[in-house]
């Protein structure tokens, strides 16, 4: 029981990916989303769209599928730390906060959407902040991603292969530019630009399908570690 | 594990990483011929290239914005103290070289000359952050700042980016002069202090690119 | 100075820094050079990797490395070269 439950949880990070990407795909935030350069007029179009209501509820729910990730990577942490456990806390801690800063954005798109007859300024205002809110907060991504990445190099047991740690850390730099998102309306460096938006999209794919697939593979590897030596037992 | 006697033509003096009555060569490792060695391991390279990756991301980014202001960016970048950067240059290659003969005097369990070599190696890195400070001061002081046009938002990302990562390089060396300190066997830290040092030779190479592609051709 | 180019590292490191200052003359607009900027630039851009790729092989240890590592990092810097020459000359 307790190891369908943990294949679960790990299978719930490419899930996260795939759901989320659906939703933005129903409400049109992908391919191509709204951006600081964007006029008064084309702000307020898109959110007067329905479409905008359904995806961003669809991606509201998908993206809290991290938690039961975080939930799993945070079994096999204490696993590779013993003792004291303060990595894992840490990585618990603040993926935590990684999902609770995920999931807002995509409420207040949901509520900017739900009056598109609001002033129009107050629809700017709302997008801006949904839009900084949801790529600029680099800190809990940033550090869940080293305490992993540490936690497995300093692991003996070799709960996760090594290069997994050294994922977490690229991952970690990758979402090293994205505060200059306040400081660009356009161009790669604002908050859709192909060094903020995308790149991080990619690379928090990256972790959340690595993270998931290769938690699965130790979870199969040690419950079959277990189920053989208790075959042992019992034939002795 | 044995390690043949290289021939005793010349030695380094003993700052340089050279033994008192020895030569400082690499210790040679026995290598099967056929596999190589992973200098750190196998994992550390899909970090070293996923980084290099993005920064070579961001310079070809810069060329390619370039090519619609080629004159822009060529009177932009004679606002750059082209000196500061070649000195930076010149700091950073000498450090790679001192992290170079720490390895190796850490290899061979020399772990006095290793500390030495990476305290140089700290040094070097101080030197570039102080001559990147001057250089930023006076950029700014001369109007110039990451708002001011194209050019000047990716000289800023681009170096800025980069002196993280010397700050993040600076503070795994401090890490590895702690384990030379505690005279740490080379079995036990081969993947990781292999890794510091290429780590720290990544950041080396990054500038170079840098150097040449912002500072130089731009200016050309 | 002789013994610092006693062995491989010192001279590649020798050989480094002369790259750097030939590439910061050709730079620096003083420099006199037939051909012009095409020329300059695509020299500088060469130089720099080699640079890069003798750092890679010697500093980092890659010649010792096996053949994927190998191709993978000179694959990946000639890569980058003709990219950027590519942005610069064309």
């Amino acid at each position: 029981m307790t190891k369908r439950i943990l294949s679960l949880c790990a299978w719930s990070g490419p899930a996260t990916v795939v759901l989320a990407l659906i939703g933005w795909l129903v409400a049109g935030v992908l391919p191509i989303p709204l951006g600081p350069d964007s006029s008064m007029q084309e702000v307020v179009d898109f959110y007067g769209q329905t479409r905008v209501l359904v995806g961003m509820s669809i991606a509201s729910v998908a993206i809290c599928l991290v938690f039961p990730l975080i939930a799993v990577i945070g079994v096999h942490m204490v696993r590779m730390e013993g003792r004291t456990p303060i990595l894992t806390f840490l990585q618990l801690i603040t993926g935590a906060a990684t999902g609770v800063l995920l999931l807002l954005p995509m409420l207040l798109m949901a509520v900017i959407g739900f009056r598109p007859d609001r002033n129009p300024e107050l629809t700017v205002t709302l997008n801006d902040i949904a839009w900084l809110m949801f790529i600029t907060p680099i800190a809990p991504f940033i550090i869940q991603n080293v305490a992993i990445g540490v936690a497995i190099l300093n692991d003996e047991r070799r709960t996760l292969p090594r290069w997994v740690g050294y994922v977490n850390f690229w991952i970690a730099i990758s979402f090293l530019p994205d505060p200059l998102a306040f400081f660009f309306h356009s161009g790669p460096f604002a908050w859709r630009g192909i060094f903020i938006f995308w790149l991080a999209l990619t690379t928090y794919a990256v972790f959340l399908v690595v993270m998931g697939v290769m938690l699965r593979k130790a979870i199969v590897e040690e419950y079959s570690d277990r189920d053989e030596s208790r075959i042992t037992a019992t034939a002795t | 594990m044995t390690q043949p006697r290289p021939k005793a033509d010349v030695e380094l003096p003993e700052f340089l990483g050279g033994a008192t009555g020895d030569v400082a060569r690499a210790p040679r490792r026995a290598v099967t011929p056929s596999a190589g060695h992973i200098p750190g391991e196998a994992g550390l390279w899909i970090f070293l290239f996923g980084d290099m990756t993005i920064f070579a991301a961001i310079m070809l980014a810069f060329l390619w914005d370039r090519r619609a202001d080629v004159e822009g960016f060529e009177e932009a970048s004679h606002q750059l103290i082209q000196p500061i950067g070649a000195v930076n240059t010149l700091v950073l290659l000498l450090s790679s070289f001192l992290v170079v003969r720490a390895l190796f005097a850490h290899r061979a369990a020399r772990y006095v000359t290793a500390r030495r070599m990476i305290v140089g190696a700290i040094v070097c890195a101080a030197v570039f952050a102080g001559l990147k400070a001057v250089e930023y001061y006076s950029e700014i002081s001369a109007g110039h700042t990451p708002a001011t046009g194209q050019f000047f938002t990716f000289y800023f990302i681009l170096t800025g980016l980069h002196l993280v990562h010397v700050i993040v390089g600076t503070a795994l060396l401090a890490a590895w002069q702690l384990m030379c300190l505690r005279r740490r066997p080379w079995s036990a830290v081969q993947r990781i202090v292999e890794g510091i040092a290429c780590y720290w030779h990544m950041v080396d190479l990054l500038w170079v690119a840098i150097f040449a592609i912002v500072y130089l051709v731009s200016a050309e | 100075m002789i013994a610092i180019v006693s062995d491989r590292i010192g001279r590649v490191f020798a050989g480094l820094v002369v790259a750097t200052c030939i590439t910061w003359w050709l730079g620096s607009g003083s420099a006199w050079i037939g051909g012009g900027f095409e020329l300059a630039a695509t020299l500088t851009i060469l130089i720099a990797f080699v640079k890069i790729a003798f750092i890679g092989a010697d500093f980092m240890e890659l010649r010792a490395a096996p053949v994927i590592l190998r191709t993978v990092f000179f694959g990946w810097v000639t890569a980058f070269a003709v990219a950027a020459t590519a942005m610069v000359v064309v």
